[in-house]
């Protein structure tokens, strides 16, 4: 400890939250934004919603910052809000379909440098997608990804086996 | 030859945070944070100043006020109070709705039931007022199909089409039950039945059941 630190005052319990949170928010906030992008394929929904989860992280920090695994806390937060978001679009999508036109929207616009095997992860349904996320890229057991994902360990593993089989269906290497 | 890991990495890597701002967006919020815990710190402090003087008031008031007066405010003071019951708290699975009977033959009524979840799908707070509207042969993947493409939804299983059960209207409750037919021209198989539940401003899918249907 140098002389300039010894005179500094005491921190408060406050700096040292934020220095443990800023330090959480470094290390997972590109991992939390590129599996929201895996999962929404939206640019604007991984950003929002990675947004949200730190902001409603930092709101409980004190009590998040103490539990085992922060992250896999971080991730339900997000994926919680992201569903709601879904819900709400839902209802939306509804009046709006009901009016106008169905547009065949290319979800891979702006992604040309995508693969047959990328498009092929991205073309899986919502939920097969988002359980082949949770278990295969941020790597949790299906128990962890089923509390992540909201629902049964059994829901995660049919569903990450439904995603397989569609991705063997579509070519991928076995 | 990549494995589905390396794949998802690889994807994973080309989608960089687009913004800047984000952090920036991060300390606003702490700013906000802060500025109403300082708010909320005066806020008590002015509440317990007026509290004490108020207790100081209410026991001259006390002195001079007969017993039976003194009850009937205590009585009134607790009916204004009084919250609405809050439906219990789901732990995981949450919303998991459950058949009366798995199987049986085509025409069968059968009965489905479950607890009602709020737009967290983990605590029901009422009185919401949402509707559950039932498909039969629903891709439970792919349920949005039927509100993009009506006319044509995506069914579970090929050359059977999805059917539309019922709707029901639920107000203030926990828990829901509804009574639905199983279509009567319906082959031995296996099929999704899947519930969707909106209320205002948002919907969404409940987890799907399945139905076998065996020969009559």
């Amino acid at each position: 400890m140098n002389v300039r630190e010894e005179a500094r005052p005491s921190r408060s319990a406050t700096d040292d939250a934020e220095t443990s949170f800023d330090v959480f928010f470094a290390e997972h906030q590109a991992r939390l934004y590129r599996m929201l992008m895996l999962v929404t394929r939206n640019p604007d929904e991984a950003e929002e919603v990675t947004q949200e989860a730190f902001v409603r992280m930092w709101a409980k920090w004190d009590q998040v910052s103490r539990i085992e695994d922060p992250a896999r806390y971080l991730y339900k937060v997000a994926l919680n809000f992201h569903r709601q978001g879904r819900r709400r679009a839902v209802r939306a999508a509804r009046h709006l379909f009901a009016r106008t036109t169905v547009r065949n929207n290319d979800p891979f616009e702006g992604f040309e440098l995508l693969d047959a095997l990328e498009r092929l992860v991205l073309r899986l349904p919502p939920r097969q997608r988002a359980a082949l996320v949770v278990t295969e890229y941020l790597g949790y057991d299906s128990a962890a990804a089923a509390e992540i994902l909201g629902v049964q360990p059994g829901t995660v593993r049919m569903l990450a086996s439904k995603a397989r089989s569609q991705l063997r269906q579509g070519g991928f290497p076995q | 030859m990549r494995d589905l890991k390396q794949v998802l990495e690889g994807l994973a890597d080309k989608f960089e945070q687009p913004s800047d701002d984000f952090p920036d967006y991060l300390r606003r919020h702490k700013l906000r944070r802060r500025r109403q815990q300082r708010v909320a710190v005066l806020t008590t402090l002015s509440i317990l100043v007026v509290a004490v003087a108020s207790m100081g008031a209410l026991e001259a008031l006390h002195r001079s006020t007969p017993k039976a007066s003194r009850s009937a405010n205590a009585a009134a003071t607790f009916s204004t109070t009084a919250t609405q019951p809050l439906c219990p708290v789901l732990g995981p699975p949450g919303d998991v709705p459950s058949l009366s009977s798995s199987s049986g033959p085509a025409g069968s009524t059968v009965t489905i039931s479950g607890p009602l979840p709020d737009s967290n799908g983990r605590v029901y707070l009422g009185p919401g007022s949402p509707d559950l509207t039932v498909y039969w042969n629903l891709n439970p993947d792919d349920w949005e199909s039927v509100y993009q493409s009506p006319n044509s939804p995506t069914a579970s299983v090929a050359g059977t089409p999805v059917q539309y059960l019922g709707t029901q209207h639920f107000t203030g409750a926990c828990n829901f039950q509804m009574q639905i037919q199983i279509p009567s021209g319906a082959a031995p198989g296996t099929y999704p039945i899947v519930v969707l539940i909106q209320d205002s401003g948002w919907g969404t899918d409940l987890d799907p059941m399945n139905y076998q249907v065996v020969g009559s």
